[in-house]
């Protein structure tokens, strides 16, 4: 069987695109290549050879399934960036819309710029919070750590927009970070309580 | 660039083992009739083919090393010669070193003599332990078999992983989880060494065998039986035996071989496993010499049983090497390692039965062969042991001088006296 027989039985179940006619012609010159390089290593035995290499091809359908689903993800996940950069840029946008507008109107620019700040200040409290959430929604191994990171620098943010803006004092409003590290601590231990309960299970376990 | 594999934690660790040993594992099986060369060319071809990392070479660029395929010609992989002085061309042919950057991995030497074959292999042990070796020559023997007498294309070699982690396989997903757990260093801390001499620059490989006959392997068997002890254990115990006196270790002295272990034992099957390396090491500990042999024998049984109870034997360990690799760039976790890592002065491998029937070539059955461990370099020592047709080969393979060829020859002369012992 030539290389062309067995890339067309293999591949009969593709639709008939461009896609998977092109990747035909790819696994047919690969197919091809690799027959040369074994002649080149010394193998004589055309029968060998075919055998060979087509055991080597043996998942062609499913690699060009695995392909096509690589591709789409790809995709998906640059049409994602171009909509997340699209986001920010008409956040952006808007905040410096806001800025101009309250501006012109009230004339306080030495009070305007806020909004900017507080605006990207937000933006960023939000996206730390939301990494959070998500690490925890997937059960990532450490979004424990994702969050004794948040917790102090969502505390800090938050700290520097109500001082600026006047909502709470800078002293004794430091606290607040202070607190946020009293909080890391605890939820330290409160994980550590929680995994030795789950070791004594374990040790049960053994002892069965 | 050619393409990349993975370099898997143990083949890690067999390279960071450079400074204690040459890393290459030997095989020499002797047959009747002379081997066809086309033949074995083309099997060993196909095999290269299905196991990559036998032509490819080590990357270590201090970060994260990976082999890369290497394209190679058959001719670079095997030494023919006719030969009138086989011993001696074999020898030479076995103590050769494969560097980790070289492009193959595996050598092989075919010396025709008197209408007979002696067939050699020399294969880098990053790529895969003695198990896997006994498992690749007795696929290509069969390969070698089919293709000469049906034309059977030789493509039957089990390809896949090669990761470490495959010896969870067939655990439940709380005893995996435990299994991962086993943050333990569990290397051997005894300071007893082989009475070797002080390394010198004319040092040169060299390895040492001693043949125990047919008629006393079967009387060791019966004797062991009667013991509760393995073929295993009562060549461990000859060994502890032999070292007491040709160490001059006092009576009292507690003394630990560290005995290698196949962790396969884990696995229920090998569908979907590479050829690779899943070997650990166990501590087999005597409290001391013992009156006579069969008090050494005592606890040498003692000692195994207790670890064959383990139902994670040779994982203690696994998961700290694989935190070492993981959080910091190899040359780092290479420095982390030698810390806590403490390579055992004295080691043993029963790497166990060479099935004869199972090698044989078109027919052919070996009439001898033998395969054996790394080189060690000094103070280190391996004492290995393979059977065919129930004869032991034991060997030792040293970088030494004739003072130490010497000192291990009369280890091998003590060590026969032990089994004598044992049996009478």
């Amino acid at each position: 069987m030539t290389f062309t027989d067995y890339a067309e039985k293999a591949l009969k179940k593709l639709p008939n695109t461009k896609s998977a006619y092109l990747y035909k012609q790819e696994v047919i010159a690969r197919m091809t290549e690799r027959a040369n390089e074994l002649v080149k290593s010394g193998l004589s035995d055309n029968k060998v050879i075919n055998e060979l290499i087509i055991d080597e091809f043996s998942n062609i359908e499913k690699e060009y399934y695995v392909r096509l689903k690589n591709k789409n993800k790809k995709k998906k996940a640059q049409n994602k960036g171009t909509l997340a950069a699209l986001g920010i840029i008409g956040y952006i946008l808007i905040l410096v819309g806001a800025f101009l507008g309250v501006s012109f109107v009230t004339g306080a620019w030495n009070k305007t710029w806020l909004i900017i700040v507080v605006g990207i200040l937000g933006a960023v409290i939000a996206g730390l919070a939301t990494a959070c959430v998500a690490a925890f929604a997937k059960k990532k191994k450490f979004a424990i750590f994702a969050l004794l990171v948040a917790i102090p620098a969502i505390a800090s943010l938050v700290y520097v927009i109500l001082g600026i803006t006047g909502l709470l004092s800078w002293h004794p409003g430091w606290l607040i970070v202070v607190a946020s590290v009293f909080v890391d601590f605890l939820i330290v231990a409160l994980r550590i309580i929680a995994s030795s309960g789950k070791k004594d299970e374990d040790e049960i376990w053994e002892d069965d | 660039m050619g393409r990349r594999l993975n370099a898997e934690l143990w083949d890690k660790m067999h390279y960071l083992f450079r400074d204690f040993n040459d890393r290459m594992v030997h095989l020499e099986l002797h047959y009747d009739f002379e081997i066809d060369l086309e033949t074995l060319k083309t099997v060993l071809i196909c095999f290269f083919e299905k196991a990559p990392v036998l032509h490819s070479r080590f990357v270590d660029n201090k970060v994260s090393p990976y082999w890369e395929v290497m394209p190679y010609k058959i001719e670079d992989v095997i030494t023919v010669k006719h030969t009138d002085n086989v011993e001696k061309d074999i020898d030479e042919f076995l103590t050769q070193y494969i560097p980790p950057e070289s492009d193959l991995q595996m050598k092989v030497g075919v010396f025709y003599y008197e209408g007979k074959t002696a067939l050699c292999m020399v294969e880098n042990h990053m790529c895969m332990d003695g198990g896997d070796f006994k498992y690749f020559i007795r696929s290509f023997c069969k390969a070698y078999s089919d293709y000469a007498q049906r034309g059977i294309s030789p493509i039957a070699l089990r390809e896949g992983t090669r990761s470490y982690e495959s010896v969870y396989g067939n655990f439940s997903k709380t005893q995996e989880k435990m299994a991962r757990n086993l943050y333990r260093n569990v290397c051997a801390k005894d300071t007893h060494s082989f009475p070797l001499t002080e390394s010198r620059a004319d040092d040169r490989s060299f390895i040492a065998r001693r043949k125990i006959s047919q008629e006393t392997f079967l009387k060791l068997k019966s004797v062991g039986k009667a013991h509760g002890a393995t073929v295993n254990d009562m060549l461990v115990t000859a060994y502890f035996y032999s070292l007491y006196e040709l160490a001059d270790y006092g009576e009292n002295e507690s003394v630990t071989i560290s005995c290698a272990i196949d962790l396969r034992r884990h696995m229920k099957d090998d569908e979907g496993q590479g050829v690779t390396n899943h070997t650990a090491f166990m501590q087999c500990n005597i409290p001391r010499r013992g009156r006579n042999i069969f008090e050494t024998l005592q606890y040498v049984v003692n000692s195994s049983n207790l670890f064959k109870k383990d139902k994670f034997m040779g994982l203690y360990g696994l998961p700290l090497l694989r935190f070492a690799y993981k959080i910091l760039p190899h040359s780092a976790s290479e420095e982390i390692i030698k810390i806590g890592y403490s390579n055992p002065l004295l080691a043993m491998s029963n790497i166990g039965i060479l099935d004869h029937k199972a090698l044989s070539l078109n027919g052919y059955e070996p009439v001898d062969g033998f395969m054996t461990g790394a080189v060690k370099y000094k103070p280190y020592v391996l004492l290995s042991a393979t059977s065919m047709r129930n004869v032991i080969t034991l060997s030792m393979c040293v970088r030494g001088n004739e003072e130490d060829k010497r000192i291990v020859e009369r280890f091998f002369d003590i060590f026969e006296e032990s089994i004598e012992k044992l049996i009478s």
